[in-house]
């Protein structure tokens, strides 16, 4: 009997300390965390105000701005976006749905896994071969926007698969038995029920993407830009309809103008530094609160 | 759609949907010794509303009565009973390992057919071969014939596509597999396929196939719920009224009890009673009081073979085969 009490008493023990652990452990996470918004708050609250939101970049630290950082950073993910799920999803439902499981789709498997681990720099090389040269894009929005898709291309791919592979198979039986094609028992089936593990892909993907500095610097991205890509309409000197010129246009990004900021000397354009890296958390939160939206309406539409 | 017979009519165009109860299949030469009443489709709501659906309905009879091209002998009979399928010496492998082999069985129209036998002797894999699920994985061949009547397709045969054969043929699994979606939507689906997409005959239909369930008072008010939000029995007989909606020929049942409670299965088996006097019924069941309840006639199965078939009443009864005694007696399986 009492070797019992003694046996439980061990256990108990053992809860609590793996349960202080884990405590300590979250803990020390969230405090790191937010000792660094905390930081970047005090130092970069203060500047961000209109007049930054709406100025270019400027000598004197007083009357810089961000606008053309923003905006840029907006463009080039909406190609990310535009380009990295489509091509993803269709990707992952394509290895999951139709491929034939043999030796060659197990290579492409495993690379693609390995791919999502390439440091990034990589991608801006080849991306500055491919895209820019190549392609003859040149130092555009678009060349951006699709090495940033490429680079989150893997992280869509998996995540696509992994939300594909949580259906159970007996759902897929309960549609096919019912006369469904394969591409039916896909639209009606495995892409809605699988909306929300994709959706949580694309989060991650895009919040990978949006604080991405080292392959555009290698693409070729300005540190300096005072003018805006052109707005799809001109009214002047008549009206003209040019829904995609902006895409060839030059650009920066927040991470970049940030970087080009931290490496001036004086404190004011180390406060520049932290109001961008400020707007860059708030922009991808935002930009993020699409995807958990549609996450949110997901899980609730699907009941299993 | 493919199909080797010329009479073959096309069940499975887009919105072509046919009536309750399949219809009856009499070739001439048979038709005064076959033993069913005519049952002329009783609702009026099938055989008179104007949409699409009725519009098929009321011409797939004329194809019915059109004499039979020379090459179709007429269906076998069973006890005075039309076939509607038939296995000839049908044999299905997953790679090396036969499961079923060289099966011969007819199943008499809308008759409860039980398939019976002791776990891995293939009676399960042998009702999937109905409906091709084993198509939807790789490495399985399928040998000799599957026949559905009255057009002879053979369900197997190369050039006969899966989904023209699982449009005629519906089933209901072992674990109740509604989709998450809403009631309505889970047996509206089977229709949406076909085709149908007028709001008033997809509530027609998916009323229908409820009642024809047995589900309908009890979801009536909540067709917008989740399918999941049912319990099990529920959610079972929603799987069964998800199949009845696109009026099968045949009806698979595998195990469908197997999950469910005592009251649970109780309905199921006096729905299955009632589904008999307008489709064909096959099921696979390891429980060997509800073969004797709900079915016509049993085959027990044993290593992929088919050791005796014959009608229930003798096979619990009066077994020929010794085996069979022992396996419906419980001294083994």
């Amino acid at each position: 009997m009492i070797s019992i009490d003694r046996a439980i008493a061990k256990r108990r023990l053992q809860d609590a300390l793996f349960n202080g652990l884990g405590w300590v452990c979250l803990l020390l996470v969230i405090g790191a965390l937010s000792i660094l918004l905390v930081d970047l708050a005090i130092d970069g609250l203060g500047r961000i105000n209109w007049q930054f939101l709406t100025s270019f970049p400027s000598r004197r630290p007083g009357q810089a701005g961000i606008l053309s950082a923003w905006v840029g950073t907006l463009l080039v993910m909406l190609v990310t976006v535009c380009t990295a799920i489509p091509l993803g999803v269709a990707a992952g439902v394509y290895l999951e749905e139709y491929a034939k499981k043999n030796w060659f789709t197990s290579i492409i498997e495993i690379n693609i896994a390995n791919l999502a681990g390439v440091p990034s720099i990589i991608y801006g090389l080849m991306a500055l071969g491919l895209f820019v040269y190549a392609f003859g894009l040149g130092q555009s929005i678009a060349a951006a926007g699709l090495t940033l898709g490429i680079l989150i291309l893997p992280i869509i791919i998996v995540s696509t698969r992994e939300a594909l592979r949580s259906i159970p198979l007996h759902i897929r039986e309960a549609a096919y038995g019912l006369g469904a094609t394969r591409w039916q028992v896909i639209r009606h089936h495995l892409l809605p029920y699988s909306t929300a593990g994709i959706a949580t892909g694309a989060i991650i993907g895009v919040s990978r993407a949006i604080g991405e500095t080292a392959p555009l610097v290698t693409i070729g991205a300005l540190t300096f830009i005072a003018f805006l890509p052109p707005a799809p309409i001109t009214t002047d000197p008549e009206l003209t309809l040019q829904p995609f010129k902006w895409l060839g246009s030059p650009f920066t990004v927040l991470p970049i103008q940030m970087f080009n900021w931290v490496s001036r000397p004086g404190d004011d354009f180390l406060q520049n530094a932290a109001a961008t890296g400020l707007t860059l958390i708030i922009v991808t939160v935002l930009l993020n609160s699409v995807a958990i939206v549609l996450r949110a309406r997901a899980r609730k539409a699907i009941k299993w | 759609m493919t199909s080797t017979d010329p009479n073959h009519r096309s069940p499975a165009a887009p919105g072509h949907l046919r009536p309750y109860p399949p219809l009856e299949v009499q070739p001439p030469a048979a038709a005064s010794s076959a033993d069913q009443p005519t049952s002329q489709p009783a609702d009026p709501h099938v055989t008179h509303h104007s949409s699409p659906l009725s519009q098929s309905a009321s011409s797939a009879p004329v194809a019915q009565t059109a004499p039979p091209a020379p090459a179709v002998a007429p269906a076998r009979l069973i006890a005075g009973r039309t076939l509607k399928a038939e296995a000839r010496s049908f044999s299905f492998s997953y790679g090396t390992f036969t499961a079923v082999k060289a099966l011969s069985l007819p199943f008499p129209e809308r008759t409860v057919t039980a398939l019976i036998g002791p776990s891995g002797c293939g009676k399960t894999t042998f009702l999937r071969c109905f409906n091709r699920m084993h198509d939807l994985y790789p490495g399985n061949k399928y040998e000799g014939e599957l026949i559905l009547h009255p057009d002879k397709v053979n369900i197997v045969g190369p050039g006969v596509s899966a989904l023209a054969m699982r449009m005629r043929i519906g089933m209901v699994f072992q674990k109740p597999n509604p989709f998450p979606k809403s009631i309505f939507e889970n047996v509206a689906y089977g229709l949406r396929l076909r085709g149908v997409s007028k709001s008033r005959d997809l509530e027609m239909h998916v009323e229908k196939a409820l009642k024809g369930a047995a589900l309908w008072d009890e979801v009536k008010d909540r067709l917008k719920k989740p399918g999941s939000a049912l319990s099990g029995g529920q959610q079972q007989r929603l799987c069964i009224a998800r199949a009845l909606a696109t009026e099968p020929e045949l009806l698979l049942f595998d195990e469908p009890t197997s999950a469910l409670d005592p009251i649970a299965t109780a309905k199921i088996e006096e729905l299955m009673h009632q589904l008999r006097e307008r489709v064909t019924i096959i099921i696979v069941t390891h429980n060997m009081q509800q073969a004797a309840r709900v079915s016509d006639y049993t085959a027990f199965m044993y290593l992929g073979k088919l050791v005796e078939h014959n009608k229930t009443i003798d096979i619990f009864q009066n077994p020929r085969e010794p085996l069979t005694e022992q396996y419906v007696t419980g001294r083994f399986g």
